[in-house]
């Protein structure tokens, strides 16, 4: 145990008396280390938003898409799904892309033009105010619900109702603000789905979401949507029909595919840093092949010698491990703060980046400590 | 203490046989202060290699303090080299990344002493040398002669009874050199078995027995030498 701390201190010395070199050797290790780490981090924080803001309109929804342009259909022909026992409701959507503009503030948004059940069946919330109403569709109001990052957009606060935006030329009117979400939703603007309909000057309807009557009923409602939608498109290539359940888990095997081929590729990296670790080993154990002598004629053993190489190069590696840790913190949160998401940092991927790090030094330093332990010691002290 | 028997060492340099040690045989009683002379290249470094346990022969028998070395694996070997020998080399051999109290303290951590009992150890052998005053001083911040006299206390420290002394005076002026010889006369003294090798018939002189090494071979006078 002393034999093991003694060669602790002696390679965070070494370490530390050739700060260059040292840092350049750990460089590789850092590198590698941070791509893991940030790569991974990265990937699963974005799945987990996206699967949260996907799972947050419940696992009982369908989403319809027509994806052939030559069918026009229009919100009584989606509203016939209604007659299925299995469907609890049907909300159709149309999604225009605008400019909502107040005084000097503009921002891009979705308007998307709802009816009066979208709110319920798209599981959304308000956090004040009112929602759309029939009475509105009825009218074709210019009345709006508009997401928080809308509302901070334009107002720079949430107090928001009753105030007016324009968009389109039109003069809109807020009745309510949705609750926050943390994903895309939050840059959206609710409109009654007539006026949307005036906007895009077309009263054909491209999507839709279907809720079902239960979780249980979701494939038989599945089913039904499907059929009823052939029987009004005569063409089962020209739509879509989702299960949000089904979309979750695909989304999840490809983003843990993404992850584990990012993690792959910075794995490669790392295995770089540790030959770069190995090729700084065998240098230093040939610079200092003298002092392997003077060990040796002093009473040093094999085990001795390969101990203090092996441990210099597990310094060399962890070191580099921890400083890519820390790198990877500072740059996950700088991330994070440009792109304006929240990232958390993959612990799992840290720890197993950590590990690979010892495990680099003890495979990469054997082979320079092994041949240094092996040196005879007076062909170790004739050398100079 | 030491026996050599019949021991031959031969190297291969290139097409060339050199024959380093020719059926060298010699005895060196416990406390007994032994000179080997011989110019360069007439086989005393690998005699002290030998006896050092640093380098073993192709044939011969070596007992040390009752110990057959031919029998001794790599591990024993480290062992003998740890406790029972201590070696001063014309070059000092010295650390340059460590204090001088560390260049003493290592042979112990090898023996796998306490820190508190190395440190005292290391410190007694220093202050012995005269160096109590330089303990912290890197090597290059030390004289030839203190550097010297570290090497010496490094060997004290180890309690090896046996000094392997290879030209201690080689790279020092000659009053640091009648230092370090001064110094290992007192060892010789205070009970301590010397093996000192040189060219230098004069340092010689101050050994009690002069072993003349000419290719290879030992001889007890230097009229016997001069005859090969």
């Amino acid at each position: 145990m002393t034999m093991f701390f003694n060669s602790l201190r002696l390679a965070v010395r070494s370490t530390l008396a050739n700060k260059m070199r040292s840092f350049l050797t750990m460089l590789g290790i850092i590198i590698g280390v941070m791509s893991v780490i940030v790569l991974v981090s990265i990937a699963q924080s974005t799945t987990s938003s996206i699967s949260s803001a996907i799972s947050s309109m419940g696992s009982d929804l369908l989403t319809v898409t027509v994806t052939d342009e030559d069918v026009t259909l229009d919100v009584d022909d989606f509203m016939e799904l209604e007659q299925y026992d299995a469907v609890a409701g049907v909300a159709p959507y149309l999604t225009v892309s605008s400019t909502a503009r107040s005084g000097s503030n503009y921002t891009s948004v979705s308007a998307i033009g709802i009816t009066g059940d979208y709110m319920d069946i798209a599981g959304r919330e308000l956090e004040s105010g009112r929602s759309i109403v029939d009475s509105d569709l009825d009218w074709r109001t210019y009345t709006a619900v508009i997401g928080t990052e809308v509302a901070g957009e334009l107002f720079e606060s949430y107090d928001v109702l009753g105030k007016t935006f324009t968009m389109s030329g039109h003069t809109f009117t807020i009745v309510g603000l949705l609750s926050e979400s943390g994903s895309d939703t939050d840059s959206q603007i609710l409109i009654p789905l007539t006026t949307a309909q005036r906007f895009a000057d077309s009263t054909a309807i491209t999507t839709a979401y279907v809720k079902a009557s239960s979780t249980n009923t979701v494939d038989i409602a599945q089913a039904q949507t499907e059929y009823q939608m052939l029987l009004l498109t005569r063409d089962e290539d020209s739509y879509d029909v989702y299960n949000m359940s089904e979309l979750l888990e695909t989304m999840d095997d490809v983003m843990n595919t993404l992850s584990l081929m990012l993690g792959g590729i910075a794995a490669i990296s790392l295995l770089v840093g540790g030959i770069g670790i190995m090729n700084i080993m065998l240098v230093s154990v040939a610079e200092r092949t003298r002092e392997i002598g003077i060990r040796k004629a002093i009473g040093a053993r094999r085990s001795h010698i390969m101990m203090q190489f092996l441990i210099e190069a597990c310094v060399l590696s962890i070191l580099g491990g921890l400083i890519g840790l820390g790198l990877s913190a500072l740059g996950l949160r700088i991330f994070a703060m440009i792109a304006d998401m929240t990232i958390a940092m993959e612990w799992r991927a840290a720890i197993v980046a950590l590990l690979f790090c010892v495990v680099i030094g003890v495979a990469f330093g054997s082979y320079p400590a092994a041949k240094a332990s092996k040196m005879t010691p007076i062909e170790a002290l004739q050398r100079n | 203490m030491l026996l050599l028997e019949h021991i031959f060492k031969t190297y291969y340099v290139g097409d060339e046989t050199v024959h380093a040690l020719d059926d060298a045989s010699l005895h060196v009683r416990q406390n007994e202060f032994v000179a080997i002379c011989g110019p360069s290249g007439s086989g005393k470094t690998t005699l002290m290699n030998v006896m050092g346990c640093l380098d073993l022969p192709d044939s011969g028998r070596y007992i040390l303090d009752g110990v057959n070395i031919a029998e001794c694996t790599d591990k024993e070997l480290s062992l003998i080299r740890s406790e029972k020998i201590g070696f001063v080399f014309q070059q000092f051999n010295l650390l340059d990344s460590m204090s001088a109290l560390e260049n003493v303290e290592l042979p112990l951590i090898y023996q796998k002493l306490s820190q508190k009992e190395r440190m005292e150890r290391a410190k007694a052998a220093l202050e012995q040398v005269g160096l109590g005053n330089r303990m912290q001083h890197r090597p290059s911040q030390l004289s030839g002669g203190q550097q010297q006299r570290v090497a010496v206390a490094r060997a004290l420290a180890s309690n090896s009874r046996v000094i392997l002394a290879d030209e201690p005076t080689g790279n020092l002026d000659s009053k640091s050199g009648t230092d370090i010889m001064r110094l290992i006369g007192r060892l010789s003294q205070e009970g301590y078995t010397i093996m000192l090798i040189t060219h230098n018939d004069e340092i010689a002189r101050q050994a009690q027995r002069t072993v003349y090494v000419r290719d290879g071979r030992l001889f007890d006078s230097l009229e016997e030498a001069e005859l090969v």
